[in-house]
């Protein structure tokens, strides 16, 4: 019996590993291709990044210097071939443009993007989920609409011309929120980077006016963002949930004198569960790209600022190095919502 | 079934999150501290912070608030006005070539290092070792990396020998002292942190100076910190602190003056300006800047190459429109290549919109019809703005102008390649004297490919002009030397492939209690040390 156990532990065990292998080769494989295809559009882009370096006034002997310095004189493959090289060891090189390491600069900006896009994605499921069953439940009803009105200005009003409205009410009529930037200026420097989200930092070290501080300034950039994902959202949750309560369990369950709330949230809320995080997985992931219209509105400085500011600058160590670090976001939550579809679904199991 | 229940359960979890994503917020009153300067700005240009390596004005702004200079530009007298710097004065060789510095004494660093003459000669020898683009300014002096150690000498404690290739104007060596890359540096503090860079990573992180303030933090695209230096020897700042945020866009920088969140705002557009004149409590502020900009025609093009179709071009730039309607407040009209407050300059303005001349000139060079070109620009403010107001008023005179724009990089590869017909762009001096413009503009040696000079660029062929410009660059007389300089720029007005249009200034809106504060100067960086607050 023990030793039948002990082989069926190894079995699972050597299918775990196996399958963990063949994860991580996907993924190898994944990162290796983003770097090849950012690497070759990069330098086929007409952009000269010599003279993003040097300026549009430099004599042709410093040109040439900068060009042999950036390897831009060697043929293509051997840049690729180094520069992959360059990657395995940890270095992503220096940027252009902030004339810092690469890894450096990404440390600072993704964690403004994190604060942002999980503040963001927090109140688009705390709204979205709800908002999206309300307009199930009374389908075509007054909440319905409500919630088909809020859905479609979220879709078709411009991020960047809600920011500034946004800003000119809430910062600067009402002073309700603080502006731009993710702290004011007297509060800089005050806490030490833990982990460069400022919310968590100030609170690791009980500085709790650096907290409502940082609060102030991220709420409205979040709200702004947080209003795309609800509209995503509860339009999604909305039709999931329709298509449940259509279902004969529902009738069923009701037929049998469930409350109505028992029905939605918990028969038909689990059958909606596995469709409902990918749905917000995904929205996840788009917002921590970086959110660049926001991000220039609100003088957040986070990654796709960061990103936009390297590309036309041709500052293709920056570009590669946010690139890899968007796609090992989306691998990360792919992974993520795989282990929760397998908590959520029994039959993922 | 019981839906009243279940639509209870409904709004309470739905009013708890709204409740939660509706946190009540207080805050502070917004005022700035009487004590700190705090501005608005967009600095996602500024690259290095090394002075040796800084070539744009976003860095000059910081840096010419933090290092001191060999010589200075008197700040509020409005044309150039040469004062002695951390060199008290100096003496020029018979000869002509070396020029004897007579070095400030007392002169403290912020690390409280005393600075000497082995600062002045580690600090001018620098620029030449760590090769940035800079320093091909003190290239085009005879100085160089080979003969650093021996062109550049300590010749006493506070005493310094420079030897030039040529015996040049004094006054073209005091106006390059006065740049960036003049700037002392701490030679004890960046050599206990240099690596094998001559602390060229280090000073890009950090300052070694004695100016008026010194940094005290530095995020790139987010911020700076200056706090001020009791100890400065020409005597301390009003403001404690100058704080320097990033903030990308004009409505945002405008929002935050409105709310008092900072007392500048550096970078607003015309509209913002004309919504914010008159408001109480905001003052507007004008800064000229060392800034032309220009349309260029490459002579190598067979339809531009006749001077007729060039004098008919500069007949359809509608100078006073631009200046007035197109970039109110950010341009005023200049037609040369020195800028106005520069040595040499010249306020003489030969054009003006006229398409029945340029008509005219157009049928005599046989274009009776007509002709077609194409202009690159930036995709960006202002050349492409202006780029598009010169299509409507080249119209007018029978010039078909396609607009091509690019982003800045790409555009300027193809212009530096020759590949261009029409081209619009925009020229800073790189330090504050008329040679540097000159050396570009009106000096093309035969037989030399430099893509690095505008008068290259445009295959404008000028030995006569090239040798008026080396002999200015040698004159030691100022006066005759400034006389020389507007003798180049007569010919350049009349027979030159370049339309200069436009001189910038900076435009500025400030919190009204805010005087003294410079968003430019002549020395053609921005002055903190002066700015005070009632």
């Amino acid at each position: 019996m023990a030793l039948a156990a002990g082989g069926l532990g190894d079995g699972r065990a050597a299918r775990g590993a196996s399958r963990l292998a063949s994860f991580a080769l996907q993924v190898t494989l994944t990162l290796l291709g983003l770097l090849a295809v950012t690497f070759f559009i990069g330098r086929v882009v007409p952009i000269d990044p010599v003279l993003a370096v040097v300026g549009d006034q430099a004599p042709r002997d410093v040109y040439e210097a900068v060009r042999r310095e950036l390897g831009l004189d060697q043929p293509l493959w051997t840049q690729f071939a180094i520069y992959v090289g360059q990657v395995l060891r940890g270095d992503f090189g220096t940027s252009l443009v902030t004339n810092r390491p690469v890894t450096e600069d990404i440390a600072r900006v993704f964690p403004a993007t994190l604060e942002l896009a999980t503040l963001a994605t927090i109140i688009g499921v705390a709204l979205g989920v709800p908002m999206g069953i309300a307009g199930a439940v009374w389908q075509d009803r007054w909440p319905d609409q409500i919630v088909r009105v809020i859905g479609l200005v979220g879709y078709s009003v411009p991020i960047f011309w809600l920011g500034i409205v946004g800003l000119l009410v809430f910062y600067g009529i009402l002073g309700w929120v603080e502006g731009p930037g993710r702290l004011g200026v007297f509060f800089e420097g005050i806490v030490d980077d833990v982990t460069g989200v400022i919310l968590i930092d100030s609170a690791l070290a009980g500085e709790w006016e650096v907290f409502r501080n940082a609060l102030g300034h991220v709420i409205l950039p979040s709200a702004v963002l947080g209003y795309f994902s609800v509209a995503y959202i509860a339009r999604m949750t909305r039709s999931f949930m329709l298509e449940q309560l259509s279902q004969e369990y529902v009738v069923t369950a009701r037929a049998k004198g469930m409350s109505e709330a028992r029905v939605v949230w918990v028969h038909a809320m689990r059958n909606i569960a596995v469709q409902l995080v990918t749905v917000i997985a995904l929205s996840y992931a788009r917002l921590l790209e970086g959110a660049v219209l926001t991000e220039t509105v609100f003088a957040w400085p986070g990654l796709g600022r960061y990103l936009t500011t390297a590309l036309l600058a041709a500052d293709m160590n920056a570009v590669l190095g946010g690139t890899i670090v968007v796609g090992l976001v989306f691998v990360g939550i792919n992974l993520l919502s795989d282990l929760l579809y397998k908590l959520l679904d029994p039959r993922a199991r | 079934m019981s839906p009243r229940l279940g639509k209870r359960a409904l709004i309470l979890t739905g009013g708890a999150a709204l409740g939660s994503a509706a946190l009540p917020l207080t805050r502070a009153a917004a005022q700035t501290p009487r004590t700190a300067l705090v501005i608005a700005a967009q600095i996602d240009d500024l690259v290095a912070l090394d002075p040796h390596q800084s070539f744009e004005v976003t860095g000059s702004d910081l840096l010419k608030n933090v290092y001191d200079q060999l010589f200075a530009l008197d700040p509020t007298a409005p044309s150039a006005s040469l004062q002695p710097g951390l060199c008290e004065g100096f003496t020029v060789s018979d000869d002509g070539r070396t020029f004897t510095l007579r070095i400030r004494q007392g002169v403290r660093f912020h690390s409280g290092n005393t600075l000497t003459a082995d600062d002045v000669v580690f600090s001018l020898r620098r620029p030449l070792l760590i090769n940035r683009t800079p320093a091909f300014m003190y290239r085009s002096v005879g100085l160089t990396r080979e003969n650093a150690e021996a062109t550049i000498r300590k010749s006493g404690d506070f005493e310094v020998q420079v030897t030039f290739d040529k015996a040049y104007a004094p006054t073209l060596i005091q106006n390059l002292f006065t740049a960036t890359i003049a700037s002392v540096v701490d030679q004890k503090l960046v050599q206990q942190n240099a690596g094998e860079d001559l602390g060229n990573a280090w000073l890009n992180r950090n300052s070694a100076a004695s100016g008026a303030f010194r940094l005290t933090r530095y995020q790139p695209n987010e911020s700076y910190m200056l706090e001020r230096n009791d100890a400065w020897w020409r005597g301390r700042a009003v403001m404690q602190r100058v704080i320097v945020r990033h903030v990308p866009e004009a409505a945002t920088q405008r929002l935050l003056l409105e709310r008092g969140d900072v007392d500048v705002a550096r970078n607003l557009t015309p509209t913002d300006i004309a919504a914010l004149r008159g408001r109480s409590g905001i003052t507007i502020g004008e800064f000229p800047r060392g800034t032309i900009q220009y349309v260029c025609a490459n002579m190598s093009d067979p339809t531009l190459s006749n001077p007729k179709v060039i004098e008919a071009l500069k007949s359809l730039i509608d100078y006073d429109a631009i200046a007035n309607n197109l970039l109110p407040g950010q341009v005023f009209p200049h037609q040369t290549f020195i800028p106005r407050a520069i040595l040499g300059e010249l306020d003489s303005r030969p054009y003006r919109f006229d398409p029945e001349r340029a008509k005219r000139l157009l049928a005599e060079a046989g274009h009776a019809n007509g002709i077609s070109l194409t202009i690159d620009t930036a995709n960006s403010f202002p050349s492409l703005d202006c780029a598009q107001a010169m299509q409507a008023s080249f119209a007018q005179g029978g010039v078909r102008l396609e607009v091509l724009p690019a982003t800045g990089a790409q555009v300027l590869a193809k212009y530096r390649a020759r590949n261009h017909q029409l081209f619009i762009g925009i020229w800073g001096l790189g330090y504050p004297d008329p040679h540097y413009n000159a050396d570009s503009f009106t000096s093309n040696p035969p037989g030399q490919a430099n893509p690095g000079k505008l008068a290259w660029r445009n295959a404008w062929d000028i030995p006569g002009l090239t040798q008026q410009t080396d002999a200015a660059m040698l004159e030691r007389d100022g006066n005759a030397r400034a006389a020389l300089y507007r003798r180049i720029q007569e010919e350049f007005l009349g027979s030159s492939p370049f339309l200069v249009f436009a001189q910038q200034q900076v435009q500025v809106a400030a919190r009204a209690n805010l005087s003294g504060y410079m968003a430019s100067s002549p020395g053609l960086s921005a002055i903190y040390w002066l700015a005070a607050k009632t």
